[in-house]
Formats: C-alpha cells, sequence, structure tokens
C-alpha cells in the first residue's frame, strides 16, 4: 500500500509542479530579457566593477523551490493526509509514502535548479559574461563539491519543516500548533546562521563547517521525522 | 463472505478533559444493519470515529474480526465511514473524488457508483464545493455505498438530502444489502424514516450503551396503555412508566418492560387500549429520563 500511496502521491502533483517550474522558468526567461537589455541596473544590483553579471538569475530563483516544498509539507499534513486516512490507509502508510515522496521530489528539485544554473553559467560564459556559481542564501562560500548536498538537505528540511508545523496545528490546535512552529523552523535559521557566519568559516574553515552544517541537518531531519511520526501515530481525523 | 464481527471493550475516549466515551463493551455480528441512536452529544460520532480508526481509543479495544482496528489497515481497509461532510476533498470534481475511491476502496463497483450518480442526477465534471448540502450528502452516499466495504457507517450522511432522495437511498440501502449482505450501521435522528431497515439498535447516553437490543425485542418493552386513570395506573403500579399524559379522566402511560400475563388479563377485563411503543417514542423517553429532562 505505501508504494501506491506514493505513486498516488507523485501523480496528483504532477500538474502543479509542472505550474511551478513553468512558472519559475518564466520568471528566469524574464530576468535574462531585463539582463540583456540592461533595464534591470536598478533592480538587481548584481554588476562587478567590469561590467560583468556577477550572479545569474537561477541565484535568485533557487530558494523558491523550497518555499514551495516548505509549502507543499503545511498542505500534506492538513489536506492530503486526511483525505487519505478516511479512505482507511494507514498512518504508518501515510507516513512512509510521504517521505519516500519528500526524498524523490528534492532530489527532482535539486536536479532541475542545478541543471538550469549550470545551463546558465554556461550560456553565460560563452556569452563572455562571467557569472560566479553561487547560490542565494550565501553570503560565504561553502565548499562548492557541498552545495548540490546542502540543496537536498535543505529541500529536504523544508517539506520536513512545513509537515511538521502543518501536522503541529493539525494535531495539537492553534496554541500549542503555534509553539511548536519554532521548533519547526529552529533547524532552518540555525543553519542559515551558520553558513553565512564568515567567523564561522574564518575559524573553523569551510570542509569542518560543510561537516558540521551536514551534521546539523542530520540531527534536525531526525528529531523532526521521530516528532512528526509520535504526531501521525496519534493524529485524529477531523 | 460475511462481514467480521466489531467487539468493543472497555473502549473509553476522553477529549483533555471531557469523558465523551466511558466504558463501553458491545459486540455486533457481522452482515446486519445496525441502528446508533443517541441525542446530541451523546457520543455516537465519536463512537463511530474510534471504530473506524479516524481516532485512537483513550484506552479499551476495538476490533474487528481479531484485528484490532486503530492504524491496522487489514481493518480499515474494510470499514468506510461516511460522515455528514468531508468525505471527499472538496476542491476537485466528483469524478475525480469517485477516482480516488476506486483507487483505494478494495471492494469498489464502479459501475454501480455510476448507477447511484444517475439516481442522485449528480453532475461528475463540477467540483465538490459548488454541490448544494444535498448534492454533497448524495455523494457521501454514493461513496459509501459503492465502497461495498465490509462494514459500511453513515453517520447523518443523508441529512441533506430532500425527502425522495432520503427514500431512495433506504430502498437502496436494503436491496444492495440483500444483493451484497454486509454490517451496515446508521446514525440518525430520522428514526421513524428508517426504522424498518434496522434489526438491531443501540442507543447512546452521555457516552455509555443505554440499550443494544434486537428491534423486535425493542418492540415488545414498551406499551403504552390508555383509559380511565385509576385503572390504567393500577396497571402501571410496580413497573417503569417512561412517560404519562392525562385529558380529563383519560390517562395514557407508556410503561417499559414486558407486561406479565395477569396485567395483559387484567387489561382485557377493563377493556383498556394497549399499543407497542414505537422506536422513536421508546427511544425519546428513554432518553428524555436519562437526561433528566
Amino acid at each position: 500500500m505505501t508504494t501506491k500511496v506514493f505513486q498516488y502521491l507523485w501523480l496528483s502533483y504532477i500538474g502543479i509542479y509542472m505550474w511551478f517550474w513553468g512558472v519559475l522558468f518564466v520568471l528566469a526567461i524574464g530576468g535574462w530579457t531585463l539582463q540583456a537589455s540592461d533595464w534591470a541596473d536598478w533592480l538587481l544590483q548584481e554588476m562587478n566593477e567590469t561590467g560583468n553579471w556577477t550572479y545569474g538569475i537561477w541565484a535568485h530563483l533557487e530558494q523558491s523551490p523550497k518555499v514551495f516544498l516548505f509549502v507543499t509539507g503545511i498542505l500534506f499534513s492538513v489536506m492530503v493526509m486526511p483525505s487519505l486516512l478516511i479512505y482507511g490507509i494507514s498512518r504508518r502508510t501515510c507516513f512512509h509514502a510521504a517521505l519516500r515522496k519528500c526524498i524523490t521530489v528534492s532530489a527532482l528539485f535539486v536536479i532541475i535548479v542545478l541543471s538550469a544554473h549550470m545551463l546558465e553559467w554556461g550560456v553565460a560564459r560563452w556569452l563572455n559574461q562571467v557569472y560566479t556559481f553561487r547560490f542565494s542564501t550565501q553570503e560565504v562560500w561553502v565548499h562548492p563539491a557541498y552545495n548540490g548536498v546542502k540543496m537536498y538537505f535543505d529541500m529536504i528540511l523544508s517539506f520536513v519543516s512545513g509537515w511538521f508545523i502543518g501536522l503541529a496545528f493539525y494535531h495539537k490546535g492553534w496554541i500549542r500548533g503555534i509553539g511548536l512552529t519554532i521548533f519547526g523552523i529552529a533547524p532552518v535559521i540555525v543553519i542559515g546562521i551558520i553558513a553565512q557566519s564568515e567567523h564561522a568559516y574564518a575559524t573553523y574553515g569551510t570542509v569542518l563547517v560543510s561537516i558540521g552544517l551536514l551534521g546539523i541537518y542530520a540531527l534536525s531531519l531526525g528529531l523532526l521525522l521521530v516528532w512528526t511520526r509520535r504526531f501521525i501515530s496519534r493524529v485524529a481525523i477531523r | 463472505m460475511t462481514a467480521p464481527d466489531i467487539t468493543m471493550e472497555q473502549m473509553s475516549l476522553k477529549y483533555d478533559s471531557v469523558t465523551a466515551l466511558e466504558d463501553i463493551t458491545l459486540r455486533l455480528t457481522g452482515d446486519k444493519i445496525y441502528a446508533l441512536l443517541g441525542r446530541n452529544g451523546s457520543g455516537k460520532t465519536s463512537m463511530l470515529s474510534v471504530l473506524s480508526s479516524f481516532r485512537p481509543a483513550t484506552s479499551g479495544s476495538v476490533k474487528i474480526g481479531t484485528e484490532e482496528v486503530f492504524d491496522n489497515e487489514r481493518a480499515t481497509l474494510q470499514i468506510c465511514f461516511i460522515r455528514d461532510d468531508k468525505n471527499v476533498y472538496e476542491e476537485e470534481t466528483a469524478k475525480d473524488a469517485l477516482a480516488f475511491a476506486a483507487n483505494f476502496r478494495p471492494n469498489w463497483d464502479n459501475a454501480y457508483a455510476d448507477r447511484l450518480m444517475n439516481m442522485f442526477q449528480l453532475p461528475y465534471n463540477k467540483r465538490v464545493n459548488t454541490f448544494s448540502r444535498g448534492m454533497k450528502s448524495a455523494l457521501g452516499v454514493v461513496m459509501g455505498l459503492a465502497s461495498r466495504a465490509p462494514i459500511t457507517i453513515f453517520d447523518e450522511a443523508y441529512l441533506g438530502m430532500d425527502a425522495p432522495s432520503r427514500y431512495q437511498f433506504y430502498e437502496e440501502v436494503l436491496r444492495d444489502y440483500i444483493e451484497h449482505p454486509r454490517t451496515i450501521i446508521l446514525s440518525t435522528h430520522l428514526i421513524e424514516e428508517v426504522e424498518s431497515l434496522f434489526e438491531e439498535v443501540i442507543i447512546l447516553d452521555q457516552g455509555k450503551i443505554l440499550m443494544h437490543e434486537t428491534l423486535e425485542a425493542l418492540s415488545q418493552q414498551g406499551v403504552t396503555v390508555t383509559g380511565p386513570a385509576e385503572h390504567v395506573d393500577a396497571i402501571a403500579q410496580g413497573m417503569t412508566a417512561l412517560g404519562e399524559k392525562q385529558l380529563g379522566s383519560t390517562k395514557s402511560v407508556t410503561l417499559f418492560g414486558i407486561l406479565s400475563p395477569e396485567a395483559r388479563e387484567s387489561i382485557k377485563q377493563l377493556n383498556l387500549e394497549i399499543e407497542p411503543i414505537g422506536l422513536q417514542d421508546l427511544f425519546v423517553h428513554l432518553t428524555k429520563k436519562q437526561k433528566g429532562v
């Protein structure tokens, strides 16, 4: 049954994903048009001293999939999960199917973002523009090999945070839901602070900070998933 | 295939500090139509929610056959619980809702669902949130009946339907039950309308089982005796009077319990009127007394 629910979760979202990525690509095309026509100097403010664009459009858009996954995580708890449970699907199946979906959809999103990013970077170089291959959350460079992995964990964490927060409200009510939201978003904030801390990189180096961040991802994901599983195991359908 | 028995043992349910169900012990044998009756707030929906694994019991056990129900797909996939709303995701069309049910309900009958959709004149391609209350109820009924779930539960599911649609539903329940026997539990306030369907009746009051009897046994448990007040009082002596009315010297007393042969003989000799009490009257009287109204 887990596989059946997992397939259903994918099939039912394909249209939504196509819309989402369609809108992002339209935004990217719009951004390139603005850059090419130099209409957006005031908007982007990303030119370096030599007149080159330092960052591509995808450096600005790569946050959107995380926000999207965060919102779908919330909606999963309050809309999708109840509609599965009323058909007799167990909470356990729901949890495992959603986790599988989260892992696979995050991987797909990372592949799309990295592909779009690299394509844009290649085209920029071909046009003699020198883009820095970076992501919008990084003020300081993280170890380059770590970027894709970090983005993957960011995607998973975004969905799991939304899932946990949605479930906290659905299962525990508004007041306790607000309190639990703090725990849901804390990992994202902590990781953001450390990833952007020049002091951390200067003191410990990019490799150590990257390993440390991976540890925080693993720990926070583990805790949030255990908590989510506990909530789901006793959740009442409204 | 016989529907599995339902067994509840010392099951209780609490919402924070409020006790919704207390020490429920009940056994429902398979392939029967049950009525679950109770006043508002008596715990009917709570009991059905626990039975359907919509929420966990606070304590005790609820089994379908030998399987504990809560979060157990071997049990829950055999149950279809239709409520008065939220039976489908209302942003989708009826067609999508039926396709979803067909995907996850093991005994789903597509042809039967189509027939019921036509019978209730429900549109396939409109979003459910644009349906009227009656249409949503009718869609719930379609989902419940076409699921052919061994345990099918309707909790006031047909409340929004107009009278002709409700009677179509009652006829369909009976017809499909005869063709595909299963356990059907109907929780309702429209007792008189649907009374003829019931085989057994469970009455809940203030979170406890007040009564669980066959309809036949229940109909023998109450009589209304009417006649001169002094004669009626004499018959009623020593019996539980559920209610009484008096107009001048004529009195009518509703008595709970089986009349003794002597009492029946006295009634005959005194030329008093006697009639069996209807289920609705019995229910009203029993729950009124329990509520102290």
